[in-house]
């Protein structure tokens, strides 16, 4: 009796303990270049409300570089679907349109894809050395990440002290890092704007696109940098729940990361943003500091690499979509409908419903 | 609610503090600023979801709340039941309570009055074009504007309208 009180009691004490201790525990997070892996992503869009002629478009993997190979696209649908291309950005799409007799539209797009981890040690570099032409392109201004006044402001402050081109990265990867996720100031949503993110200080949730701040941060300094804009397709394989997606269901799994590019290494993985998730989210308490033992290697591995467990499908900005009546999207990540009666709300399943799941397929050399 | 003399004193501070941060919540505030007093209105010709134009000349002698909003904002959804109730208030022949909706397609707005019983005159912007002129970026933001057509006061972020300092705020429209 009495060792049974006795392990009952040590035991209650043991489990009190175990869930403070796990969440304390030191873990990794180090994705290393290893083997291609093979995804197959599908997206079905029903429009649930046929209100005349509709047209649709769903973003297809358009990146090919030393970490993604983007392979062939198959699709079908009782409307009219072609493959297609923004004009100016390189975005690749299926598009699909359907008559007002078409009383319930759909369209289905099936994307082979291959990915791999990309390394924070620079054994993995990027396309070699840039024009200067191409570069000034990833210095520009965009409809939604300007790079002038409180933009430019902040960053100079940002990346006081900071010399060289990498430096600078780190400042404004670390002021990310360290000044998102807070309480905003003005308890109001901006249309996704940086500048508007800036002036209401509300820098997380559906509002803020935390990788486009720190592209705009960037460019403002004269870094180039290019948000990259994908999806989640599989769980993370270190364990942070909040860096992985559920092969089953990823229509809520849509993630931009970021890209700078470095004179000595080229372009350059980075993810500030999924830092700044793991620390609000990743625990049941919000962490405040990157030396959490939780968040530290994060920290240190997104600042030149992440983990192939992700689709880019573009880096486009203010895409004018083709056969559209409405006006350019600041990025394509999400399907997109509209009628005559103008855009359906993509975050929104009464308009028109979509899912997306994916499934690895075994290694193909 | 202020009168007199109690009134005017309180316009008075509110204009010297030059803004006036007005707490909705626990940690985040409704911004209220004066608007300036050189700048003009920037004029309103909008239809509601019932095709009927709404003209800001026209709402002369009442006061107007000008509400921009959009239903993938959550601060506007939360606030909406306030603004009703303030409407519902003062009835439309003293406060135009108008919610000019930002760059959405009718159906979405229309099905966001339904599920909400919001009995509001919701008006379209599908362009932005009117959040352009009014200089609106954050949503949702509300410009206060007096019954003699001069825009007051401009309120960025959520706000209580059924709280006293709403109530101070609208008062004044009536002057």
């Amino acid at each position: 009796m009495h060792s049974r009180r006795h392990f009952l009691g040590t035991s209650a004490a043991a489990a009190l303990a175990w869930p403070l201790a796990g969440a304390a525990q030191a873990r990794q997070f180090d994705p290393r270049p290893g083997d291609w892996r093979t995804f197959e992503v599908t997206t079905r869009v029903d429009v649930l409300e046929q209100r005349g002629p509709t047209r649709v478009w769903l973003p297809v993997p358009a990146v090919d570089s030393g970490w993604q190979r983007s392979l062939e696209n198959a699709y079908a649908s009782n409307g009219r679907a072609r493959m297609t291309s923004d004009a100016r950005e390189g975005a690749r799409m299926v598009y699909a349109e359907f008559d007002a007799t078409e009383a319930r539209p759909f369209v289905e797009v099936t994307s082979r894809v291959q990915t791999r981890n990309r390394a924070a040690d620079g054994s993995q570099r990027g396309a070699g050395p840039q024009d200067a032409e191409t570069l000034k392109y990833w210095l520009r201004p965009t409809a939604l990440i300007p790079t002038d006044g409180i933009v430019r402001s902040t960053a100079l402050a940002a990346t006081r002290g900071a010399r060289g081109d990498e430096e600078k990265a780190r400042a404004v990867y670390d002021w990310i890092v360290a000044n998102t996720h807070r309480e905003p100031k003005v308890r109001g949503c901006g249309e996704g704007d940086i500048r508007t993110m800036l002036e209401t200080g509300n820098l997380g949730g559906k509002c803020a696109d935390l990788n486009a701040l720190f592209v705009g941060l960037c460019r403002s300094v004269g870094v180039p940098a290019r948000d990259v804009y994908g999806l989640r397709l599989a769980p993370s394989a270190f364990g942070y729940k909040e860096l992985g997606g559920n092969p089953a269901s990823l229509k809520g799994a849509q993630h931009c990361r970021a890209e700078v590019f470095l004179q000595a290494r080229g372009w350059v993985a980075m993810d500030p943003a999924d830092v700044a998730k793991v620390m609000r989210l990743e625990t049941p308490q919000w962490i405040k500091t990157t030396n959490h033992p939780v968040v530290a290697p994060v920290n240190r591995a997104l600042f030149g690499g992440w983990e192939g467990n992700w689709v880019a499908w573009n880096t486009a900005h203010d895409i004018a979509l083709p056969h559209s009546r409405g006006p350019k999207l600041g990025f394509f990540m999400y399907p997109t409908g509209e009628n005559a009666e103008g855009r359906f709300d993509s975050y929104s399943p009464d308009d028109f419903k979509y899912q997306i799941t994916a499934r690895e397929l075994p290694a193909v050399s | 609610m202020l009168v007199g003399h109690a009134r005017r004193t309180f316009l008075h501070l509110a204009a010297a503090w030059g803004s006036l941060q007005v707490f909705s919540g626990a940690a985040q505030a409704a911004e209220v600023v004066p608007w300036p007093g050189r700048q003009p209105p920037a004029g309103l010709d909008a239809l509601d979801l019932s095709g009927r134009a709404w003209k800001l000349r026209a709402l002369r002698g009442r006061g107007v709340l000008l509400n921009f909003w959009a239903s993938w904002c959550e601060p506007c959804r939360a606030e909406m039941p306030t603004l009703q109730q303030l409407a519902d208030f003062y009835g439309d022949d003293r406060l135009a309570v108008l919610a000019l909706n930002f760059k959405e397609a009718p159906a979405t707005a229309a099905r966001f009055a339904a599920r909400t019983q919001l009995r509001l005159p919701v008006l379209m912007d599908p362009a932005g074009e009117h959040a352009r002129r009014w200089q609106v970026k954050v949503f949702p933001t509300t410009v206060l504007i007096g019954a003699d057509g001069r825009p007051r006061w401009r309120v960025r972020g959520e706000m209580d309208w059924t709280s006293r300092e709403a109530g101070r705020l609208v008062e004044g429209l009536f002057t």
